[in-house]
């Protein structure tokens, strides 16, 4: 069984428990996408930045699609909301795993998600440990 | 899987450069998207020990009290949040650390707040963050908005010496803080009257901390096609929040000069006139 972790530019971090997550001796890759850079149109500042953060992970950096790259039976990868990582996830023909990063807040299945302030009313409490304060 | 000569090449090819101007080589090796008249790197330095660096001066108190003025006493964490080089929780636990009780540090978790807001409408929109969520409430529909920007703004050559800044600040450090963010919005999409999109893309392009999530739908917010009213500002605002930092002088910035009542009824000469504002009331620019 061959697993490789996908770290995209979502999760720049080894303390993402991406890394946790997967076996030992999974293959840690950042895929440099240059068809999807071109799409987003990053200025050559974003690129130096990513390359800056990717330098002081454990990783590997491999050009090319992240869907002939990330050739693994075991694939995985942080959770993201972007449409890219999520589109090319639908597209590998290994077995994906997301593993999500602790929540900021805990919010409701009732939360109204239409303006900030009734989604901030909803997750004000958690969001600033205010019922994990001693005595509070 | 074995790894292949390439791969092997692939892991040592970042710890072969050895400073930025090799890192930008290499990016220019693989990104051929990256024209030639694309040189700039930003002082700002990737990476976790630079994070860590701006986690140890993060001051909730100072930051609330101040954030909103352009010298405020700001994280300036947004490119290492943006790409989870630093995860939300973590900077809140760090922020809570450094007060009495939670509620001391209240404007900052809002703050990141916002930012978990939008990845979640994100991961619900997904590439319609790109399309107006709603109508706009300016009197005007899509139509009446430019679908480029204009070359003057992208130069940062339109002559309101504020804009000017903003622009050539964003465009060489990636680098913007909110407040001069919403003005530079507000400028494109109802002083120049462009459509939100083309705005944010040319942040998208430059921004370090670019995220399509809190772009477009900051973008969206200030263009009202995600909130109830447009945001606009006039030239005493930028004064209040901007002065020493950027020229905000009269004769430099005229276009920007007026009450609130009147530049309502040069930039919305469709909508009703609006209530006048009393002096007392908070300013527009310190409601995010
Ligand atoms: C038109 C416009 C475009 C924007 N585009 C982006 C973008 O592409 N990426 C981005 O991360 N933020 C964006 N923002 C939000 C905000 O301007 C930046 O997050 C902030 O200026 C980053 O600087 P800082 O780290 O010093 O922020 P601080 O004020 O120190 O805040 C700490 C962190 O909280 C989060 N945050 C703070 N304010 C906001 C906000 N209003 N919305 C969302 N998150 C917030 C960010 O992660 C930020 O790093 C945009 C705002 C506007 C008005």
């Amino acid at each position: 069984m061959s697993a490789m972790i996908w770290v995209h530019f979502d999760a720049l971090s080894m303390a993402h428990p991406v890394f946790a997550a997967a076996p030992d001796g999974a293959r840690r890759i950042h895929v440099w996408d240059p068809e999807e850079l071109a799409r987003r149109d990053w200025s050559l500042k974003r690129c130096v930045f990513v390359l800056e953060c990717l330098q002081q992970m454990d990783v590997e950096l491999v050009p090319g699609d992240p869907a002939d790259v990330l050739d693994a039976d075991d694939v995985f990868l942080a959770a993201s909301p972007d449409p890219y990582i999520r589109g090319v996830a639908e597209r590998l023909s290994g077995h994906v795993r997301i593993v999500d990063d602790e929540p900021l807040s805990v919010v409701p299945d009732d939360t109204d998600m239409t303006r900030f302030f009734r989604f901030w009313n909803k997750t004000r409490r958690s969001a600033l440990r205010l019922d994990e304060v001693s005595g509070g | 899987m074995a790894s292949t000569e390439t791969d092997r090449q692939g892991a040592s090819v970042l710890s072969a450069c050895a400073d930025r101007r090799d890192l930008a080589v290499l990016a220019r090796a693989l990104s051929p998207h990256l024209g030639a008249d694309d040189q700039l790197v930003s002082p700002t330095q990737g990476g976790r020990e630079a994070a860590m660096d701006r986690m140890a001066s993060i001051d909730p108190v100072a930051y609330a009290r101040t954030r909103n003025h352009l010298d405020g006493a700001v994280t300036l964490l947004g490119p290492y949040i943006r790409h989870g080089v630093v995860a939300l929780p973590d900077v809140r636990d760090t922020a809570l650390a450094t007060v009495g009780h939670p509620t001391d540090a209240e404007k900052l978790v809002q703050q990141l707040a916002w930012r978990d807001y939008w990845r979640r409408l994100y991961g619900d929109y997904g590439m319609r963050i790109w399309d107006d969520l709603e109508d706009y409430k300016t009197g005007f529909g899509p139509e009446d908005y430019a679908d480029t920007l204009p070359d003057d703004i992208k130069a940062g050559a339109t002559g309101v010496a504020a804009i000017d800044a903003f622009v050539e600040e964003l465009v060489t450090t990636g680098c913007l803080h909110n407040h001069a963010r919403l003005y530079l919005a507000a400028y494109v999409c109802h002083f120049r009257r462009v459509k939100w999109q083309a705005g944010a893309r040319f942040f998208l392009r430059h921004l370090l901390d670019g995220d399509p999530a809190s772009n477009n739908l900051s973008w969206q917010w200030v263009a009202s096609t995600f909130s109830n009213k447009p945001y606009y500002f006039n030239l005493e605002n930028l004064q209040r929040f901007a002065d020493g930092v950027v020229d905000t002088r009269y004769e430099h910035n005229v276009v920007l000069a007026g009450s609130y009542e009147d530049l309502h009824l040069r930039l919305f000469p469709n909508l009703d006139p609006p209530e006048p504002r009393k002096p007392a009331r908070p300013r527009r620019g310190s409601r995010r």
